[in-house]
């Protein structure tokens, strides 16, 4: 997966080493899956709606040079069936901005009852000039 | 004006982000003759930089928005004042590019940028790098994860 800083990233980001910001950082993000891309430049983030789906708290970690944004394996329980395609990283558990988002290399259906499982160190973003 | 984040400068971003690091109340403003490239520190560059004994020193910079332009849909931000440099007691050479560092000597660089026309620095001329001339920007490294 190919992870990305969505614009509102970006910008935060610049704007608190500016010093421009009198915001706190995020005190947390919540993951959250798309059945299409979810890249905003994109059509935009198509949030699953199937039984049992909620977004799920995220584990952070910092690495030296790089961001690893998944520290432990993020769980969406007894899901009812769908098909997604896209990871977001929202910082409101129900609404908010997309901070963070990837792609899949193809979309993965799943059948009800499953749980699909974003392995820990599964997302991660960095910065580049 | 295109800059580019040094390995330490995009971690920095990062920590500053989640909340890890404390943001900067000011940056260090650097000249240098040749690239840095983004492995640099503050200790590498100053073999760059223009002698000390030639009447060049770094400047300081203040965060905020009197200094600094609003990355808001520009995933940069820009100085919106001059940065005087002083007048040089003997010539610099030529200057190609800046930096952004965390201290007046040695320290660390979060961004190095190329002037868009390199300027050959004399004594006795004032050293000003116009309003908008320096930025810092950042984008999206692309990290290929295969999942386990």
């Amino acid at each position: 997966m190919n992870a990305h800083w969505a614009p509102r990233a970006l910008t935060a980001a610049l704007k608190y080493v500016t010093g421009q910001s009198p915001d706190a950082p995020p005190s947390a993000l919540y993951a959250a899956l798309s059945s299409t891309s979810a890249d905003p430049a994109g059509p935009g983030f198509t949030e699953l709606t199937v039984a049992n789906y909620a977004r799920q708290p995220v584990s952070l970690a910092y690495g030296s040079d790089y961001l690893v944004l998944s520290s432990a394996d993020v769980n969406f329980v007894n899901l009812g069936a769908g098909t997604y395609l896209g990871v977001g990283l929202f910082d409101d558990a129900t609404a908010g901005g997309l901070w963070f988002w990837g792609d899949l290399s193809e979309a993965v259906d799943f059948d009800t009852g499953r749980t699909v499982t974003l392995v820990a160190g599964l997302i991660r973003a960095g910065l580049s000039g | 004006m295109a800059s580019r984040v040094t390995d330490w400068g995009a971690g920095r971003l990062v920590a500053i982000l989640l909340g890890q690091a404390g943001a900067p109340t000011e940056f260090w403003v650097a000249l240098a003759s040749d690239e840095p490239g983004t492995g640099i520190d503050g200790d590498i560059l100053a073999d760059l930089e223009p002698a000390v004994a030639a009447g060049y020193g770094r400047v300081s910079i203040a965060t905020g928005t009197g200094a600094w332009s609003d990355p808001t849909d520009a995933a940069f931000s820009t100085t919106v004042v001059p940065v005087s440099f002083g007048v040089p007691s003997a010539d610099w050479g030529q200057i190609s590019y800046y930096a952004l560092c965390t201290a007046e000597t040695s320290g660390e660089v979060y961004c190095y940028g190329e002037f868009d026309v390199p300027a050959v620095i004399t004594a006795t001329f004032e050293a000003v790098i116009p309003a908008g001339a320096l930025s810092l920007q950042a984008a999206s490294l692309d990290t290929t994860i295969v999942p386990a």
